[in-house]
């Protein structure tokens, strides 16, 4: 388990809620220039390739997932992975085009991919597996058809409630399905934001923020329900601190072109709830979002058996500094 | 790879296709490698006028792989807005426009098992992006294509050299006048999709007819040039989320009002034709101008398309 | 292709029982031995001059080149309707799809029980199941829960893993 030791890099949620709480709401942004390059170097960079990779290696199956049809989108998310990341950090990550014979070197990790572009037995994984295993993020490709989205490509290491395996060709409603999914004044938002993400246009990106509790675990996906399940139960307001992380996802919403696709880009980072004591005023937003959240939305986020004991762990931890 | 924002061209060169038609060549002034698209996308032009700058929409009519330039073809119409008549008249090779990236609310049917196009005049560009991307999976389409002679029919050569035996013209005004007509969609095999692309007039025509074939409404795909037009009243919109109120004069469309106060509304074609700038009724009656939405749909819910429908009486309450 | 509609217990296509749809200009209703009774007493009731009829009778089994022949055949304004148990309706939607009729165009009347199925996530294969809400994976034995997603690529519900107490 790693978390974010450089707090100036670490996406905290709660800041644009009105009257300090949070409700579920079609609240994509869109975003400023500055804001559209997602890449971000961590000081946890390594730690989190090493393990991305390891999954990627242990269970392909279960983490990722593609249609052969996909190929040439494949290629165009390789070419704007790169981009981005060359463009943002020419420090640590560099390209070589001689015509279609392109050569990516990652000075980070002193890795080099040559493979020809366009041509995918060039390589030994593909594109889009390729050139993901150098980020951390997870991507997903959800291709615009007709008047919905079907992931037709992914590739994570951080699932909440998510797994490529599962998931694959089903489109936007029928992944959220069956769900309860409510806004603050009660309306029903699958079919809302499916709408919204038809008028997300290419050359103009879009983010939101997410986040969950987890119980001291990675990732929550459905292959490992048995195992997680129950070990929401061992948390005690004692351990909370340790055990429980703020679990944020910041996520970027790009219109793929010549996909005609939404590239989903989720940027997943883990605070223990101890370490909100390193930002005071932060620790209390957190208590108070948490200490007002309905059961029906702890319920859906998977946090139900352990909310409680955080809740009062964030109250005692709080007593404590105002004692002092 | 370009992520953001608009893209500032060149115009590299110009061709004068029919009497009335002309083909803008236009290339990154960066010289970098543009978005390759999708068969049925178009760009948003912005061609600076004076003070006022020219917004327009355009399908793209080069090769959708083509990423070293784009094209676009322009009818000159002295009744529209004056958006073709500046481009035929005052864009010279050399000049500086800006575009969007490609966009698509014109796709093909997934599913379809058989393409079937129909085109009214300079309603054939989307088409023509369409047809090429289906040439080259390898499946089933059709064109029926009506203009007023061979010689104002724009692309004619290129069609009929391309896809030989695929396509039907209809000359209104030539010695033997053809009319192109719906009839031609009831004999289609189980699976087509049909799309229709000209004036208002035509694509209510088909879009009625195929309905009244029997056709599924996911099966029938349409792009209009420009929404369609009525007694432009002024009215006031009130937005509860943000406890405003503004007042929409009878020169100004309901989201152009919003976009002037301020308001982040969606939209996208400005035509009501995409449905992308639909927006929750809370009170007032809706004068329905799009063809987006079937009468099912807006019995069901309450919304309205901000880029061409108005308030029936004189106040909207709307929620963005 | 992966995102085509697949018939299961809570297909929007699958009625009560047979009503033509006034959309439309064909009617081609596709039935076996169990339906037989209904359908003819449905068409001698419901009948409309102007439009078209076609049938075709299933009997002890498909003659899948006849039934292709017959679909593919079909116009734009045909609605099929399939009326039979959940084997021969399951054989002639996934026909009838692959000739290009959409989910709007198609009607289903089940007759007897229909079959469900549950996508393990522990093992990636699928079983057979009744209407209990857990059950147990019938390869390799893992216990799940019913989820209520279903995966027209999976070609079941999610099963969510978990261990008995």
């Amino acid at each position: 388990m790693f978390k974010s030791t450089n707090l100036d890099m670490f996406t905290f949620p709660f800041t644009n809620y009105k009257n300090k709480t949070y409700r579920y709401s079609n609240d994509l942004v869109a975003l400023g220039e500055d804001k559209v390059n997602f890449m971000k170097i961590t000081p946890e960079y390594q730690a989190q390739i090493k393990r991305k990779r390891e999954l990627l290696e242990e269970q392909p199956e279960v983490r990722y997932q593609s249609f052969p049809h996909t190929m040439e989108m494949q290629w165009e998310f390789v070419e704007l992975i790169i981009d981005l990341a060359v463009d943002k950090y020419p420090e640590h990550f560099s390209i070589e085009k001689n015509g279609d014979q392109w050569t990516f070197s990652n000075h980070i990790l002193g890795e080099k991919e040559t493979f020809i572009f366009g041509d995918e037995s060039s390589i030994s994984l593909e594109p889009y597996d390729m050139i993901g295993r150098h980020f951390h993020h997870d991507y997903m490709l959800m291709v615009n058809r007709d008047d919905n989205f079907y992931l037709e490509v992914a590739q994570e290491s951080f699932a909440a409630l998510f797994s490529p395996h599962w998931n694959l060709g089903m489109s936007f409603n029928e992944i959220h399905g069956p769900v309860p999914f409510v806004s603050r004044d009660g309306v029903e938002l699958t079919d809302r934001i499916r709408k919204f993400l038809l008028t997300i246009e290419p050359g103009a990106p879009r983010t939101r923020v997410n986040w969950n509790l987890m119980a001291d675990r990675w990732d929550v996906n459905y292959e490992t329900m048995d195992i997680w399940g129950p070990e929401r139960e061992k948390v005690t307001a004692e351990n909370a601190g340790e055990l429980v992380h703020l679990r944020v996802e910041e996520q970027w919403f790009v219109r793929m072109p010549r996909s005609n696709a939404i590239l989903f880009v989720l940027d997943t980072q883990f605070l223990p709830l101890e370490d909100l004591v390193l930002r005071p005023e932060w620790l209390e937003i957190t208590y108070f979002n948490l200490a007002d959240i309905p059961d029906y939305m702890a319920e859906y986020k998977g946090m139900a058996p352990f909310l409680p004991q955080s809740v009062e762990y964030l109250k005692n931890l709080i007593d404590s500094l105002k004692v002092k | 790879m370009r992520v953001y924002g608009n893209i500032e061209m060149n115009v590299g060169k110009i061709e004068q296709i029919t009497e009335s038609v002309k083909r803008f060549y236009l290339y990154p002034s960066d010289q970098k490698l543009l978005p390759a698209f999708t068969g049925g996308a178009h760009i948003t032009t912005y061609v600076n006028q004076g003070d006022k700058t020219l917004e327009r929409d355009y399908s793209l009519v080069s090769d959708p792989t083509d990423r070293t330039h784009y094209s676009i073809s322009i009818n000159r119409d002295p009744n529209s807005r004056g958006g073709s008549v500046y481009w035929h008249d005052h864009v010279k090779v050399g000049d500086t426009v800006k575009t969007s990236f490609p966009k698509n609310h014109f796709t093909l049917g997934f599913h379809a098992k058989h393409h079937v196009f129909y085109a009214a005049g300079i309603g054939i560009t989307p088409f023509l992006t369409m047809m090429t991307e289906l040439e080259a999976q390898g499946k089933t389409f059709e064109l029926h294509y009506a203009a007023r002679t061979k010689e104002q029919c724009a692309f004619y050569d290129y069609l009929n050299e391309k896809y030989p035996g695929k396509c039907t013209f209809y000359f209104s005004r030539s010695d033997e006048p053809v009319r192109m007509t719906p009839e031609t969609m009831k004999n289609q095999r189980i699976g087509s999709h049909v799309y229709f692309c000209g004036p208002v007039s035509m694509v209510t025509e088909y879009k009625e007819a195929a309905l009244s074939y029997g056709y599924p409404e996911k099966s029938v795909h349409f792009e209009l040039f420009a929404a369609a037009g009525g007694e432009n009243n002024p009215f006031l919109v009130e937005i509860v989320n943000s406890n405003t109120v503004i007042e929409v004069s009878p020169e100004q469309t309901l989201l152009e009002a919003l976009l002037d106060a301020g308001i982040e509304a969606p939209y996208s074609c400005k035509a009501g034709g995409c449905g992308q700038c639909e927006v929750d009724v809370v009170a007032g009656e809706v004068d329905h101008r799009d063809i987006f939405f079937s009468d099912e749909e807006r019995k069901q819910k309450n919304m309205i398309l901000t880029c061409c429908s108005r308030a029936k009486e004189e106040k909207l309450v709307l929620k963005i | 292709m992966y995102s085509s509609p697949v018939l299961y217990d809570q297909s929007e296509t699958i009625k009560e029982k047979l009503a033509f749809n006034d959309k439309r200009k064909k009617h081609l209703i596709i039935y076996d031995q169990k339906a037989v009774s209904d359908v003819k007493q449905v068409l001698a009731k419901d009948t409309q001059e102007e439009l078209e009829y076609e049938h075709f009778e299933i009997g002890d089994s498909i003659d899948l080149q006849a039934l292709r022949t017959l679909l593919y055949s079909q116009k734009m304004g045909t609605h099929l309707y399939i009326a039979s148990d959940w084997d021969h309706a399951a054989a002639v939607f996934a026909e009838a799809i692959e000739a290009g009729f959409t989910e709007d165009e198609i009607q289903t009347i089940i007759y007897g029980p229909k079959r469900r199925y549950i996508y393990c996530m522990k093992c990636y294969q699928k079983s057979e199941i009744n209407y209990d809400d857990e059950v147990q994976c019938t390869h390799c034995n893992a216990y799940m829960e019913v989820g209520p997603f279903f995966s027209k690529v999976r070609k079941g519900y999610i099963g969510y893993p978990f261990i008995p107490n």
